[in-house]
């Protein structure tokens, strides 16, 4: 069966774009010589904790990879599910099948670096060959143990998306990776700084070698070689045997989490959703067409772990950002978390009715000038509500931790333009711009919503182009020596001011436009890739057009993966 | 609205194709005032097409269609108005509860909230709905006949005077089934007109009075259902002698259990 898995793999591998999987394989042998190099060249008392540093890396790197990458999971556990095979067989089947790539040949090479320093450490010839077979061992089942971990954590976040704890768990990596590309600068240039230095003494007993070199799973391979150069036989041995047991464990769990998920999709709940009882209950928001649409998106924004994933995804940005902030010594760095948070609804907001999946249907057959307005202008009032509460609940402990209420009116400023800028983005963007992802009760990994990384791309530029009056602003005003009352107030202004003409003017922008296309724009989310937008005609037009291309493309790549 | 004799729903030369591959061809096709009209036809063969362009959703290539008078595409939110639509497969607000959905569709629509309230509770309870409500169960952790139950619940909430159905009784069990028969049964009482598409005969055959035959993106035949039986006995045999049969041979699927 392995061997049938591994041809099917490799026959749908020849359908994704070549320079994605030669880049792939460019960036593992870099980082493979990498590994290397950082033995060879490390002195003798730093080269332990160098070579942890980079085994700690590789673990890292297959962690968070496969969830970030879409469509990782060349084969999806649930094109098996009606075959007849144990579930468990099958699971070991698909973890089997992934150590035939080019992720897990590169990753061999890369961890038989330990070889390399168990031959570079030895003394004696007679200790040298005990050492490098402790280090082969040692290296093999770190490789197992890798892989195994890295399918078992891309299975949980998939099926994690049906509980909070999943989505909090994918929400992490993402913020993560979002504040690092970000902020990460910060915590780098340190570490680039310091190479010499690392290289020559390690961390110079510092906690970190602790924690990589011994609590670690990627660092006992080293505890397990340096036993073997000590003569020390039964610690050799004992080490080997966690890393064993460490390996079983991940590839038992990895098996049992590969196999198809067959139960229900949503975990099940022990209480009624909050604010659920809409024909029992008192009414909070206005009975009208903007009520009904704002109600309906602020229970969205709650219960839908797609739409809650960019939610807390936005908030582990900021806690992030703020957190590099703070480790690369910059403090003022954190007053960047509030309005990081209010800085993603443009880019999450850019594929709204994407998100929808063919619900946009509903508005079609109620097509009436009051129904769009209201529910163009009810999806923007949600979502600077959805991202405006977590940003400002994280700018009081941050313009605290930054030293001084002085900070609080410019990031204040920062926040609502943000909100204002970005739900207009948003409107715009997501009709002119929608792009179908799974369909919504069909749902399962953290990113089968869909969505555009050219419209991501426009919004995030176009957001820093409107923001900017009021990011200068605010920045002069946040670290003037001492800045005058009509500065404060002229800040304040400039910034309601674009958070106003930006969210009408976007909403505008979007109304008229479904208006004029309501038809085309469902079109586009029930039958993809059949309907083509003309190419040329204005600006809106023309990213229309691009986006559709994109989309298409995206589809195709899908389809090709999925078999459908 | 106006004249008794207009029909409620005439499709005339609905025409489109999808890169280049004709979905439905020159549809022609006209819903009495009072009527139940079945839709019926081989899998593909144009019926969710017609009907989505009958209703706004999709845009024809050429044709237009009118709904008591009012044309679909010239007119739309005035059309839109008249119609009840359940299109077959698509999302819902999956994250709301049944009574959640409702109450938002008949405030999108412009209801007065207290009619949106008694309707939606009325709705929720004669289709079933009512103890999943109790329970707060989400349209996303909804059946496929539940779906279709509170599909049906939507394109019924704002009073139409036309229901458009594509596939209303797919997936429902026969209990439902009965319900919601008797329910489009009061509905052209009180005067309202009713497409449906469908391949199961047997239903056709018991709730409509007229059926139209659709195969490869064409109407090949109207049947007022009284004079077909007549002629051919039963409609699925009158539909197979139409859309022809693919007859399984004597040494064909020699392997099939034994």
């Amino acid at each position: 069966m392995v061997g049938r898995l591994i041809r099917l793999r490799f026959a749908i591998q020849r359908h994704t774009t070549a320079w994605k999987r030669q880049l792939g394989l460019g960036l593992g042998l870099v980082a493979g010589a990498l590994t290397w190099a950082a033995v060879l060249l490390a002195a003798p008392a730093g080269r332990a904790d160098v070579l942890a540093f980079a085994l700690a890396g590789w673990l890292a790197g297959w962690l968070v990879g496969p969830v970030l990458t879409s469509g990782a999971a060349v084969l999806r556990p649930e094109y098996f599910a009606l075959l007849p095979l144990p579930r468990r067989r099958l699971g070991f089947g698909l973890l089997a099948s992934v150590f035939v790539g080019v992720g897990a040949a590169v990753t061999a090479l890369a961890v038989l670096a330990v070889i390399a320093y168990a031959v570079v450490a030895a003394e004696a010839p007679a200790v040298a060959v005990a050492a490098v077979a402790v280090a082969v061992l040692a290296a093999a089942l770190l490789l197992v143990l890798v892989v195994a971990l890295s399918r078992a954590t891309y299975a949980l976040v998939g099926a994690a998306m049906r509980t909070r704890v999943g989505v909090e768990l994918a929400a992490v990596q993402y913020g993560l990776l979002l504040s690092g590309t970000i902020a990460g600068w910060l915590l780098v240039s340190p570490v680039v700084n310091g190479v010499p230095v690392f290289l020559a003494g390690g961390f110079a007993g510092g906690p970190a070698g602790t924690v990589l070199g011994w609590w670690l799973p990627s660092g006992w391979p080293l505890r397990a070689v340096d036993a073997a150069l000590a003569g020390d036989v039964p610690a050799a041995l004992g080490w080997l045997t966690a890393l064993a047991v460490a390996a079983g464990l991940a590839a038992l769990a990895a098996a049992v989490l590969l196999a198809p998920a067959v139960g229900p999709r949503t975990a099940r709940r022990r209480h009624r959703p909050l604010g659920s009882r809409a024909l029992t209950g008192p009414r909070l928001l206005p009975a009208t067409p903007l009520g009904a649409v704002l109600g309906k998106e602020l229970r969205s924004w709650w219960r839908d772990p797609w739409r809650s994933l960019e939610i807390r995804t936005a908030i582990w940005f900021g806690i992030f950002t703020a957190l590099f902030g703070v480790l690369g010594g910059m403090p003022e760095v954190a007053l960047l978390a509030g309005p990081a948070v209010a800085l993603v609804v443009a880019l999450t907001g850019a594929n709204l009715y994407g998100q929808d999946g063919t619900a946009l249907w509903q508005l079609v057959v109620a097509q009436s000038p009051r129904a769009l307005r209201a529910d163009v202008r009810g999806r923007q009032l949600g979502m600077a509500v959805a991202f405006g509460v977590p940003a400002a609940l994280l700018s009081v402990p941050t313009v605290a931790l930054a030293g001084g209420t002085g900070y609080a009116l410019p990031v204040a400023a920062v926040v609502v333009a943000a909100l204002g800028v970005g739900s207009g983005l948003a409107a715009v963007v997501s009709v002119v711009a929608a792009t179908p992802g799974v369909e919504p009760h069909e749902r399962v990994n953290a990113n089968d919503a869909g969505e555009n990384s050219l419209a991501i791309q426009v919004s995030f530029w176009l957001m820093m182009v409107l923001l900017a009056p009021t990011l200068a602003m605010a920045v002069g005003l946040a670290f003037a020596p001492d800045p005058s009352g009509w500065f404060a107030a002229a800040t304040a202004a400039v910034a309601v001011g674009s958070a106003l003409v930006g969210s009408w003017a976007g909403g505008a922008v979007a109304v008229a436009r479904l208006q004029a296309r309501l038809p085309e724009t469902f079109a586009r989310l029930r039958y993809p890739g059949t309907v083509v937008t003309a190419a040329g005609g204005d600006v809106l037009d023309r990213l229309a057009h691009q986006a559709e291309a994109a989309a298409v493309q995206a589809a195709a790549a899908r389809e090709v993966r999925t078999g459908r | 609205m106006g004249e008794p004799e207009r029909a409620a729903l005439r499709l005339d030369g609905m025409t489109k194709a999808f890169s280049g591959r004709p979905a439905a061809d020159r549809v022609s096709l006209t819903v009495p005032t009072g009527s139940v009209t079945g839709l019926i036809g081989p899998n593909g063969a144009g019926k969710t097409t017609s009907l989505a362009m009958a209703v706004g959703l999709l845009r024809p290539d050429a044709g237009t269609a009118l709904v008591h008078g009012v044309d679909v595409w010239a007119d739309p939110v005035r059309a839109k108005q008249l119609l009840g639509v359940l299109p077959d497969g698509l999302a819902l607000p999956e994250r709301l509860t049944g009574g959640e959905l409702l109450t938002y569709w008949g405030l999108l629509r412009g209801l007065d909230a207290d009619v949106v309230r008694a309707r939606a509770g009325e709705l929720l309870q004669v289709l079933e709905l009512d103890a999943a409500e109790d329970a707060g169960v989400l349209v996303a952790e909804y059946s496929t006949g539940m779906r279709k139950k509170i599909g049906l619940a939507t394109a019924l909430l704002h009073r139409p005077s036309v229901l458009v159905l594509d596939e209303p009784f797919e997936a429902v069990d026969p209990v439902s089934a009965r319900v919601l028969r008797a329910i489009l049964r009061r509905f052209v009482a009180a005067g309202g007109s009713v497409v449906i598409s469908s391949h199961v005969m047997a239903l056709v055959e018991d709730l409509c009075d007229r059926a139209a035959v659709i195969a490869q993106g064409r109407v090949l035949t109207e049947w007022a259902l009284a004079d077909m039986r007549g002629a051919a006995g039963s409609l699925e045999e009158a539909f197979v002698a139409l859309v022809g049969e693919r007859a399984v041979g004597e040494e064909e699927l020699t392997w099939l259990a034994g």
